[in-house]
């Protein structure tokens, strides 16, 4: 147990001097394995993970996911998307935050990562939130806040990892994020009304939208809605498997930017190529370097010393639960989304699985509690974005701008655990 | 860069284009043939994987020489100016031993597997191939970090 | 005395029974019977993927470990005997015993493991079967040929492909993807564990009958000899006893019991039986005619007599 702790925290040591994470996980999993198999095992071990994951069938998903959504991204449709929300909630209290969530609601349906979904939010939103005067501490966080919908509503990198990890259904996984992820819609728009009525000049309206100018706001975003239709209904009624029904989503959207005359070369189609390759592969890089420490972890019988800890605890499953989501808050607040999926998940499987615990539903937690890991200081990913695309504002002014989002979050968090057919209506 | 360093990133960055579209390509064509006329590619599986090992390895090397690596950089500006230019050289001089070690590391797992003989069910694609392929690119990687940390100054 | 620590590999997943029940129950029989110097370690979950444990127990990354025959090298092919189409029985245990005694009196000398690893013991699995998940009751070769079929990779793929058919294949973890959606027919190549462990057991509707089911996994049981060498002689001679056919035994067993298990779960959700027709048998006969040449020609090149061993090895569980 305390080399497994002596690896993460040099793990955690040497991220802080800017290394790479991926690369920093190779590091210290490679040192560790060593450490109890030798060389020339280590050596082979990380080849064989990197094989292993780099031809990894159930996440070729990734890839052909991230490249949809540069298509999509690079039809400029974006800018749509945001006024479609203005049309629809943009008169209310707070609601050109409003708006923001619910665009960033509606990207997510097409991105599935939260990072690209709070950086394209923060690009299409500010100029509209700083143009009606919103302070920059609500209108970032509700960016950051907002780009967390990216991993909760389908489709979500971090829950086909999850789903490896696991051993469970991705596509059912994608189903039990959309009542959730509508969920935790509603929650924030309650979080910007409730701020909205006690600070007034915060978070003004904006301005009234006619019905037509709704509707026709809402058929130029209907291209998105019906490549969501096709994609997750095909999921859904079993029609596609989720590889499948990510190419039919690329196609779709490349289609589409096409017919729409807002791809008209060979070289942007090479650029989004070339965009969804760093995308993947960084990602790939981090699983990779995950999956070396993770054999590290595996040799120190972290995993059995856990599941002992646990038993001679007599803790029931609740209490385990909540034990698991405390944790995974604490390394959310630290590590960033794939690492904690692919490094501490497999530390807690054997217990969840002695549990008999529903690891859908659980998954559903797990990325709740993930998301607050993205805006919760000192590690916050989201707030970065946030940050590195509008940098005149004080960070600690966006943390907390966040804070209604935390709680929103929470709340959410706690739905779930006592309500898990929110979770698993549509997959039980 | 001089020329050898380009030629090194374009085709990289032109194979992962490539076999990005084919991945997509070839995914939806076996969709298709298997909905519209009750067949399907044998052995699809098997190619995927290799173009996606392929794909995945070289964009590694355009991620890495683009410096586009996911890292956690949040007390840069806590950092005085030597102390960056310091972890930032240790950090480069990680990532070259790190993808050297990589490198000899794949490198023998495809002698190995070479020798094993040993090739997927389907279409016989030899396991070595998988290994080969990264490998190629691993030390494309490994070189081009080499070089940044030996020429420091020369940055595109 | 100093004790020896095994870092013993397990792919199957945490809750299957050869990690809940068998492993548990050897390990404590090897504590006792080599007074505690041999400890056995399991890590919780595998240290490589499936198919590269070769090369993981051959250079340390585990100590030893079960390994799919289907993924030995190419040179190592005496064993894939008991993955000759229809040469199988409804009993793991009856199985994996007459594979081990098989290679005792048959394949031993040909010393395939050659001197890098110790052959602790052999089993078999229980055999897969042939699952329609549309309303098809499979009886004929007429309706295969117009399927869909997702088989197992290996065996099951060549005989399916050898038909004409249109074949899916891909890892067996992989298969609830192509039997939830539909995309599928019919699926063949695991048995009913699988199916139930692999979650697609809920589409099944029917159940085709062969006379003999068309094939069964089989494994080895790996110690690096390295690691071998380092036990004492008596403690090696005392593992060896619980071991070999005693393990086939012990863990045919346990797949019987759990077959049984999954297959009367499976009935429960209601599905029927049909027997293949003639024709069918035949149609698969003839698709499974190569692989018996192939590995009767493999065995010649090792000096070993290939149809008495497969007479042999048929003659310990057929009556
Ligand atoms: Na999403
Ligand atoms: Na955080």
């Amino acid at each position: 147990m305390t080399i497994a702790l002596v690896g993460f925290a040099l793990l955690l040591l040497l991220a802080f001097t800017g290394i790479p994470l991926g690369v920093v996980s190779i590091v210290v999993g490679v040192l560790g394995f060593a450490y109890y198999r030798g060389w020339d095992a280590a050596m082979t071990m990380a080849s064989q993970q990197f094989l292993e994951t780099a031809g990894n069938q159930s996440l070729v998903v990734i890839p052909l996911f991230i490249l949809m959504g540069i298509f999509i991204w690079r039809a400029n449709i974006s800018d749509d998307i945001y006024a479609a929300g203005y049309s629809w909630f943009g008169r209310r209290k707070g609601g050109v935050a409003m708006s923001t969530v619910a665009a960033s609601g509606l990207f997510s349906a097409v991105c599935g990562s939260s990072l690209a979904t709070a950086a394209t939010m923060s690009k299409v939103a500010m100029p509209a939130l700083r143009k009606y005067r919103y302070s920059d501490s609500i209108s970032s966080g509700t960016i950051a806040a907002g780009g967390t919908l990216g991993i909760m509503i389908p489709p979500s990198v971090p829950m086909v990892i999850y789903a490896i990890v696991a051993q469970e259904d991705v596509g059912l996984l994608f189903i039990s994020g959309i009542v959730p992820g509508i969920l935790l819609i509603l929650s924030f728009i309650l979080a910007i009304y409730i701020v909205a009525t006690v600070y007034p000049t915060l978070a003004p309206r904006g301005e009234k939208t006619g019905w037509v100018e709704k509707f026709k706001s809402l058929n130029k975003v209907s291209p998105i809605i019906g490549i969501f239709a096709t994609i997750l209904g095909g999921i859904y009624t079993g029609v596609f498997t989720p590889t499948e029904a990510a190419t039919i989503g690329v196609i779709l959207s490349l289609l589409y930017s096409v017919i729409s005359g807002r791809i008209r070369s060979k070289r942007v189609i090479f650029d989004c190529l070339s965009e969804a390759t760093i995308a993947s592969a960084s990602i790939f890089m981090i699983i990779i370097g995950s999956m070396i420490f993770a054999s590290f972890i595996n040799m120190t019988g972290l995993p059995y010393d856990i599941l002992d800890f646990v038993e001679s605890l007599e803790l029931g499953p609740t209490a385990f639960v909540i034990a698991v989501c405390l944790v995974f808050t604490v390394l959310g607040m630290f590590f960033e989304t794939i690492g904690i999926l692919v490094l501490a998940l497999p530390v807690f499987l054997p217990t969840l699985y002695a549990m008999d615990i529903n690891l859908i539903w659980f998954g559903i937690l797990t990325i709740i509690v993930i998301e607050l890991g993205l805006i919760t200081p000192p590690i916050g990913m989201n707030v970065f974005v946030v940050k590195s695309s509008i940098p005149d504002i004080n960070i600690n002014k966006i943390f907390a701008g966040v804070i209604p989002f935390l709680i929103a979050d929470l709340m959410v968090l706690v739905a779930v655990f006592y309500f898990p057919s929110i979770a698993t209506l549509f997959t039980s | 860069m001089n020329r050898a360093e380009r030629a090194a990133c374009t085709f990289s960055e032109y194979s992962a284009a490539l076999l990005l579209a084919t991945i997509s390509i070839f995914t939806f064509s076996d969709v298709l043939l298997r909905y519209l006329f009750s067949s399907s590619i044998i052995g699809s599986n098997e190619i995927v994987q290799l173009l996606m090992t392929g794909f995945i390895a070289s964009g590694i090397v355009i991620t890495t020489n683009s410096n586009k690596h996911i890292c956690v950089s949040i007390f840069e500006d806590a950092f005085s100016k030597s102390i960056k230019t310091l972890f930032n050289t240790f950090s480069k001089i990680t990532c070259g031993v790190v993808f050297t070690f990589m490198t000899f590391a794949v490198i023998r797992t495809f002698t190995s597997e070479f020798k094993l003989g040993r090739s997927s069910e389907l279409v016989n694609i030899p396991y070595w191939a998988y290994s080969a392929v990264v490998a190629a690119f691993l030390l494309i990687i490994t070189l081009l970090t080499i070089i940044k940390i030996v020429q420091p100054g020369k940055t595109k | 005395d100093e004790s020896t620590t095994i870092i013993f590999n397990s792919f199957f997943p945490p809750q299957n029974f050869i990690n809940t029940k068998v492993l548990p129950k050897w390990i404590r029989e090897i504590d006792k019977a080599t007074d505690g110097r041999v400890k056995i370690i399991v890590p919780p979950k595998t240290v490589s993927p499936p198919q590269q444990l070769w090369e993981a127990i051959s250079t340390g990354l585990a100590d030893a470990g079960y390994l799919y025959n289907g993924f030995l090298p190419s040179n190592v092919s005496l064993p894939l005997i008991a993955h000759l189409p229809g040469l199988t029985s409804e009993s793991s245990e009856a199985m994996s015993v007459s594979l081990w005694k098989t290679y005792q009196q048959y394949f031993k000398d040909a010393n395939e493991f050659s001197s890098d690893f110790e052959l602790l013991s052999l089993f078999v699995a229980s055999p897969a079967e042939f699952y329609s998940i549309s309303d098809t009751n499979f009886s004929s070769s007429e309706q295969l040929k117009k399927a869909k079929i997702w088989a197992l990779p290996g065996t099951t793929a060549s005989i399916m492909k050898n038909t004409d058919i249109s074949v899916v294949s891909g890892p067996a973890a992989q298969i609830h993807e192509f039997v939830s959606h539909g995309v599928v027919d019919a699926f063949v190549g695991i048995p009913y564990i699988d199916a139930e462990a692999f979650k697609a057991s809920n589409y099944i509707k029917s159940v085709t009958n062969f006379k003999r089911n068309i094939f069964a996994p089989s494994f080895s049981v790996l110690i690096s000899n390295k690691k071998w060498l380092e036990i004492s002689e008596t403690d090696r001679e005392a593992i060896k006893n619980i071991s070999g056919e005693y393990f086939s035994h012990l863990i045919g067993k346990e797949f019987d019991k759990n077959n049984i298990k999954a297959k009367k779960k499976i009935e429960k959700k209601g599905i029927s039986y049909v027997d293949a027709g003639d024709d069918l048998e035949a149609v698969i006969k003839a698709a499974s005619d190569p692989l018996y040449f192939q590995w009767k020609e493999t065995a010649k090149a090792k000096g070993v007599d290939g149809e008495a061993a497969i007479n042999y090895y048929n003659s310990n569980f057929s009556n």
